[in-house]
């Protein structure tokens, strides 16, 4: 079976669940109108036409297309590889003739195109529904989608990376929820991290987690220099890629398991 | 009573023996929890940072209803937040019954054996923001004690609609929209119900009073509640409670177990 036929047969596993993506579609609906509702008291209070280049519909459709974004980009691997180390489920999967790094990409990958279908075109559409168009232009839109696959794939290792976390510890859990948790503080779904202090926003920028979500965000909007967003986030792939395999190969010599 | 709390500190040690089987993994998720906490004091400072702020509020004051939305959210982790999700899973494996046939409340033991210990600690979080604010402002210790009614009303709230939620849990048994719903109104009960429009502030404040997770106890430590109409909102909070306990043995009584 080739790459094709293992996600089809995976995205068909995952429909199972189509009610789940209700859930999240009105979840995300109403995250956006509350954060819409309190940035529009913040605006008429304090009598403002734009915060640091932001105008309320700038930062309402900001808040859409992170939602958006995030629906295409948030992996769960680790969680799902703990799982499975845990319940004794993963030497099974060492066996079948496809590695599992791939195999962890495509059935990621799988999650993600029923996600287009049941969560981003649907979501998309309430929110053009309840708030307009948002202003994309042809080549915005474009180039988001581009450095959006980008900040995909770069989440995608740094989620493998610390999926290879359980091979070290008895429960990695707790870490996988502190570096997420910590994550969704500095990744821009908050507010534009342009709102933080200038010497705190300056130091993010060294890191990769601004690219996950707030430059995609970004370059929809036409805020931010696409080649630049492109340059960090090829970058950090560049550099990912080789630890995730070298952190695959040592987490292999540390596997037990009946018949290894 | 005695035998209660009894049973309840007991399931306490328990849980918290479970989670402190893996120390770091315990330190860790207790981390990600008090990010998590974060999330509501980061935007309100960001928010301060940038304008004026919400309506109505100084920045201290803001403060004093996010520590107020940690604590009483986080005594409702502790006793009340995985009530849902364990009636969920004693209904569908039909564990339930064993709830029914013990010397004690059924409801009374779903909620003490589904305690989550980290709300305990977590709830330091809302105390520290609130030390840190409190001294900023003119407070008397007649509204002090008032605060403490209303943050008990904030937490009679929230386990009323856990009850009256697993009353409906009683006949639907998947209930994690009805998970997903609580963990929504949380969100919005954290921030200024003066923010919202006017119908929403009705809603608010009578039918659902999320208001009571914050808005009220924030407003009657800053003095700013006055007379009789200020116990309304706590009158409210003892209704609800009424109400919800009547849900829950109407549900009892149509519970039909496995056998249907």
């Amino acid at each position: 079976m080739g790459a094709f036929g293992i996600i089809k047969n995976l995205a068909k596993l995952r429909l199972a669940y189509k009610f789940e993506f209700f859930g999240s579609l009105i979840f995300s609906v109403l995250w956006v109108v509350l954060l819409a509702v309190i940035w529009k008291s913040v605006f008429f209070f304090s009598n403002l036409e734009s915060i640091k280049g932001f105008t309320l519909q700038d930062l309402v459709f900001y808040y859409i297309i992170i939602q958006l974004i995030r629906f295409g980009t948030d992996v769960d691997i680790s969680y799902r590889v703990e799982q499975l180390v845990r319940y004794g489920n993963f030497i099974p999967l060492l066996l079948k003739p496809l590695s599992f790094p791939a195999f962890c990409f495509l059935d990621d990958l799988s999650e993600k195109l029923v996600n287009i279908f049941l969560k981003i075109i649907p979501t998309f559409l309430v929110f053009v529904i309840l708030f307009g168009l948002p202003p994309f232009t042809l080549s915005s839109f474009f180039f988001g989608i581009i450095s959006s696959i980008l900040a995909y794939l770069l989440m995608f290792l740094i989620d493998f990376m610390l999926s290879t976390l359980i091979f070290f510890t008895k429960s990695s859990h707790g870490i996988l929820d502190f570096v997420q948790t910590g994550m969704h503080l500095i990744d821009g779904i908050l507010f534009p991290l342009i709102f933080l202090p200038e010497n705190v926003y300056s130091g993010l920028l060294y890191l990769p987690f601004p690219y996950l979500s707030y430059f995609p965000a970004l370059v929809f909007l036409n805020k931010a220099d696409f080649l630049q967003v492109l340059g960090f986030q090829l970058g950090w792939l560049l550099l990912f890629l080789p630890i995730s395999f070298f952190l695959w190969k040592i987490s292999l010599k540390r596997i037990e398991g009946v018949g290894i | 009573m005695k035998r209660e709390l009894k049973v309840l500190w007991r399931f306490f040690r328990i849980r918290l023996e479970e989670e402190m089987v893996y120390r770091l993994n315990f330190l860790l998720l207790l981390s990600s929890f008090v990010i998590h906490d974060l999330f509501g004091p980061v935007l309100t400072i960001v928010v301060y940072q940038v304008s004026k702020g919400f309506p109505g509020w100084s920045f201290w004051e803001a403060l004093v209803l996010q520590a107020s939305a940690i604590i009483v959210e986080e005594l409702w982790f502790f006793f009340g937040s995985r009530v849902l999700f364990e009636l969920e899973r004693a209904i569908a494996s039909g564990k339930f019954d064993f709830y029914l046939a013990r010397p004690l409340s059924p409801l009374f033991l779903l909620f003490s054996s589904s305690c989550f210990p980290y709300g305990l600690f977590t709830l330091f979080v809302g105390i520290f923001i609130l030390g840190y604010a409190l001294p900023n402002l003119p407070i008397t210790l007649i509204s002090l004690l008032f605060y403490l009614l209303f943050l008990g009303s904030g937490f009679l709230f929230l386990l009323s609609l856990t009850i009256l939620f697993s009353s409906i849990s009683v006949f639907v048994v998947r209930n994690r929209p009805l998970r997903n719903a609580m963990f929504m109104l949380i969100l919005y009960g954290k921030y200024p119900t003066n923010i919202f429009p006017k119908v929403f502030r009705i809603i608010f404040t009578f039918i659902l009073p999320i208001s009571l997770i914050a808005y009220f106890p924030a407003k009657a430590v800053l003095g700013k509640l006055f007379g009789v109409s200020s116990l309304i909102p706590f009158s409210i909070s003892v209704l609800f409670f009424v109400i919800s306990l009547l849900s829950w043995k109407v549900a009892i009584k149509r519970y039909s177990s496995a056998g249907g």
